[in-house]
């Protein structure tokens, strides 16, 4: 429970903060989610068509049904869930009989329409129902001519030329936009409504295709459209959509070839640049390298300098040394001299020790 | 499928039928429907009088005689279908008080109805039967009521008002066509039912079944079995005081119901004993 | 059919007091005969098929037995609709007691299940006359004759509707039954063969056609044994 809108989509009888019952949102989610289920209004007529996923291969053609007659003179086509929707027309059949039991009359398409919204809107106040996953397609024809009538999850009733709902609803809608419904008869109808559900079933898998309409050909009764005709447009549907695919298959050719080209030209200018870079990177280097055998050479040129200095400094100091012991010698070599001559013995130390001092003070005073 | 409220569930008698799912929680809980045929859907209480309460402390009485009544329906079978026959005359007391009362009424492809007796209880009883046909239709499984299935359905419904001492004060005549088969039955208010070849209600039990008996054959023709239509018709006519010469024919064949345009048929009245009955009767008057 | 209706004075009417308009009773008397008789090993259950009111003739072919199993059969006369209602009632019964028990209802609980529903209506009786007829556990001939309220009994042979007082006298001559006041209480199987046994029915039948304006036309034979149900047809008078 934290957040804005978290909790409050537990029961349709609490209002989100932002104005919104989510449990109706979920239920129009659901029948978004359905195959796709469209209703043109024709100037003769009401034509519904169905498409629906094939759930098992095992099932029976014709089972699972989307529309229902629930009068003579009307029925509906449901998108969304399919019980949901057996509810709504167990429901309309009960209200259409009930109004001609009452006045006598056929129930007129308003009357009904109005009063299915009544009662798909009553699942949306109270928190002990779930609202219906179903919007309900109705196609009436009575005293006031054809109508068609979309009735929502939430209880909204609506008039319309032509609508759809479910998965491909928006691409339906704007094919159905295209059509000319005021100049369109209902046997036109049923190929229009075959040609868009084939468009817009996008899924690799196979669907069946229900049309059902009420107009002069059915008698003014709502029917399924005779399995000639139903034949016939899913014929021409399937045709049409294989023309669409091929020329969508030839536009992607002539697209491609274009990006071929676009590419190559791409690479080329790629090339180049690259060649480029290249070209200046190998100067930059030359460059470069010629710097660093200049640094070389002025490096070496002072380091050979620096040693023959120290060569130098090595002989001064050399030649210096010498000359320190020069004196040193003579006198050694003038003292063995006279040591050989005059045979005195080597003094005892004390006596040493005061001659060396005396030869020192004698070899500093030379010195200085 | 949701249950509904059929407005025949009341008609064939006690049995619980569960009421529409009402979304209100009052409605949720299993409501008892006065007079659930005219119980309007959204749930409020139906329009309905109970003429208990009009009574004054007397004890309810239904219906004790009719008001507006048909008489003889004729009904035929022959090679490839059934005639059914009648006039179009709604007599109230003796007046002859509508006179294009179309009293053959088609229920669906393979079955028709022709009644007498009290004409408003004819329209409810059309009614109930519109309703199955309706049903059928919005079943859309290619199945519908079968003419013995008609006829069995009409004696259950006369045979439980009769039941109640509130009868629906009709004789009906069904008639059909099906599996290459004429079906022709009848049924009257207390419920008693037959089905044969020919058969007549009201006075036309009397003053053209003898005709029937002596002429019907199964294997009639279609201009045949008219023909013997048209005389039954006609001597009805000259003999039933409440009867008019306006008659309409209804054929159910494997084609399908066809209920003609009325029509009349030619009548001579110079009989000397139309001129005067009595002649040849000494005593009467 | 409205005006055809009180014809029959005998047709009690609701109200009572005399009126110039059409009543109505919610009863109507449709005639008809129905007999059976019990042999040893067999039972023979037979049934006019005239339907009437008042002087006229409904139908000429309406059965008025109803064939529960092979080894029971109710044959009713009186009111038509009622018939039809109450064989309606019993063949669902019996419908239902086979889911249940998986097993045919015998006759002799056919019997008490007719006493039953013959007795739930006391008070707005089915105007019907009926004998419950067939083989009993021991494969002899069984036949149970009732009265519209339910009162029922065993018997060996047994007459209803508007002939029994043609035929039960007959019966009761040919058959030489044994008083049930006698004690110890006699066989009561009627000792004939079965041939002859139907030919007494036939021969009761036809006699009873010649002065009963309500048993004609037709006469619906089952004879049924251990091997199972065996029909035959008699013509009587068209009259």
């Amino acid at each position: 429970m934290s957040g804005i809108g978290s909790g409050y989509d537990l029961s349709t009888s609490t209002f989100s903060p932002d104005g919104r019952v989510f449990q109706t949102d979920y239920a129009q989610k659901a029948v978004d989610n359905s195959g796709t289920v469209i209703g043109i209004r024709c100037k003769d007529g009401v034509v519904l068509g169905a498409e629906k996923q094939l759930i098992s291969k095992m099932l029976e053609s014709n089972s699972n049904r989307r529309t229902f007659p629930v009068d003579r003179h009307a029925g509906v086509a449901c998108a969304g869930l399919a019980a949901d929707g057996r509810a709504i027309v167990s429901r309309a059949m009960a209200e259409a009989n009930n109004y001609k039991s009452f006045y006598g009359d056929p129930i007129p398409g308003h009357v009904l329409a109005e009063r299915l919204a009544t009662y798909t809107h009553l699942f949306n106040m109270y928190w002990s129902v779930r609202p219906f996953g179903v919007s309900t397609l109705l196609a009436s024809y009575g005293k006031e001519g054809p109508h068609l009538y979309l009735v929502e999850p939430s209880g909204t009733m609506h008039r319309y030329f032509g609508t759809a709902v479910g998965k491909g609803r928006q691409g339906a809608k704007n094919e159905i936009e295209k059509l000319k419904l005021e100049e369109m008869s209902c046997r036109e109808g049923i190929t229009a409504v075959a040609k868009i559900l084939h468009q817009v079933h996008d899924e690799e898998k196979g669907f069946e295709m229900e049309l059902a309409w009420i107009c002069e050909d059915s008698g003014r009764q709502f029917q399924r459209v005779p399995q000639q005709l139903a034949e016939e447009a899913e014929a021409a549907a399937k045709a049409a959509r294989l023309e669409n695919q091929e020329q969508a298959l030839g536009k992607l050719d002539t697209s491609l070839a274009e990006l071929r080209q676009e590419l190559a030209a791409a690479a080329a200018e790629l090339r180049q640049e690259l060649a480029e870079q290249r070209k200046e990177l190998r100067q930059e280097l030359a460059e470069q390298s010629k710097e660093l055998a200049e640094q070389r050479k002025e490096l070496c040129q002072e380091l050979a300098e620096q040693r023959k200095e120290l060569l130098a400094a090595v002989a001064a100091s050399e030649a210096r040394v010498a000359a320190a012991q020069k004196p040193l010698v003579d006198l050694v070599t003038a003292a063995m001299s006279a040591l050989a001559d005059s045979n005195i013995q080597p003094l005892p130390h004390a006596a040493r020790q005061e001659q060396e001092e005396a030869e020192a003070e004698a070899c500093s005073g030379s010195d200085s | 499928m949701l249950h509904r409220p059929p407005s025949h569930s009341a008609a064939i008698g006690p049995g619980a039928v569960p009421c529409l799912a009402l979304p209100t929680p009052a409605a949720l809980e299993q409501r008892q429907q006065l007079g659930a045929a005219q119980a309007p859907s959204c749930g409020a209480e139906a329009f309905t009088v109970d003429p208990a309460a009009l009574a004054g402390g007397q004890p309810r009485k239904h219906t004790q005689y009719p008001y507006v009544t048909g008489t003889s329906v004729l009904g035929i079978t022959y090679k490839d279908g059934v005639l059914l026959a009648s006039d179009t005359l709604g007599a109230y007391g003796s007046t002859k008080r509508y006179k294009s009362f179309e009293r053959l009424r088609k229920v669906n492809d393979v079955c028709a109805v022709g009644a007498s007796g009290e004409l408003s209880d004819f329209q409810y009883i059309m009614r109930l039967l519109e309703e199955l046909s309706d049903d059928d239709f919005c079943m859309d499984d290619g199945h519908h009521l079968k003419p013995h299935e008609v006829h069995s359905y009409l004696c259950r419904v006369l045979y439980n008002r009769r039941n109640k001492f509130d009868p629906l004060w009709n004789s009906i005549v069904v008639g059909g066509f099906y599996g290459g088969k004429p079906f022709l039955g009848t049924v009257g208010m207390i419920g008693t039912n037959y089905t044969d070849e020919h058969v007549a209600t009201g006075f036309g039990n009397h003053l053209a079944r003898p005709l029937m008996r002596e002429k019907h054959r199964p294997d009639m023709s279609e201009e045949e079995a008219t023909a013997l239509m048209h005389e039954c018709l006609k001597v009805c006519y000259y003999r039933d005081k409440n009867s008019i010469n306006k008659f309409q024919l209804a054929k159910v064949t494997a084609e399908g119901v066809t209920i003609s345009e009325p029509f009349a048929l030619e009548t001579d009245w110079n009989y000397k004993l139309f001129a005067n009955p009595a002649a040849n009767a000494p005593g009467t008057w | 059919m409205a005006s055809a209706l009180p014809m029959r004075a005998q047709v009690p009417s609701v109200g009572g007091e005399h009126r110039q308009h059409a009543s109505w009773s919610p009863y109507d008397d449709n005639g008809g005969t129905v007999v059976a008789v019990a042999g040893d090993d067999y039972c023979v259950v037979a049934a006019s098929t005239r339907m009437s009111t008042g002087y006229s003739i409904l139908t000429r072919d309406k059965t008025k037995i109803l064939r529960l199993n092979p080894k029971c059969v109710v044959a009713s006369a009186g009111m038509q609709a009622d018939m039809e209602t109450l064989h309606k009632m019993l063949h669902m019964r019996h419908v239902t007691y086979q889911f249940n028990h998986r097993k045919p209802m015998s006759c002799p609980a056919t019997a008490q299940l007719l006493s039953n529903t013959l007795y739930y209506k006391r008070f707005f009786p089915y105007y019907t006359f009926n004998l419950c007829a067939g083989l009993d556990e021991e494969g002899k001939g069984a036949v149970y004759t009732y009265d519209a309220i339910g009162s029922y009994e065993r018997v060996g042979y047994g007459c209803q509707g508007s002939g029994k007082e043609l035929i039960q006298p007959v019966l009761d001559n040919q058959l030489k039954a044994a008083s049930p006041l006698v004690l110890p209480q006699q066989q009561w199987l009627s000792s004939l063969p079965l041939e002859q046994a139907v030919d007494l029915v036939k021969g009761a039948f036809v006699s009873a056609g010649e002065r009963d304006i309500y048993t004609g036309d037709d006469v619906e034979i089952l004879i049924i044994t251990k091997e199972g149900v065996r029909t035959d047809r008699l013509e009587l008078k068209r009259d």
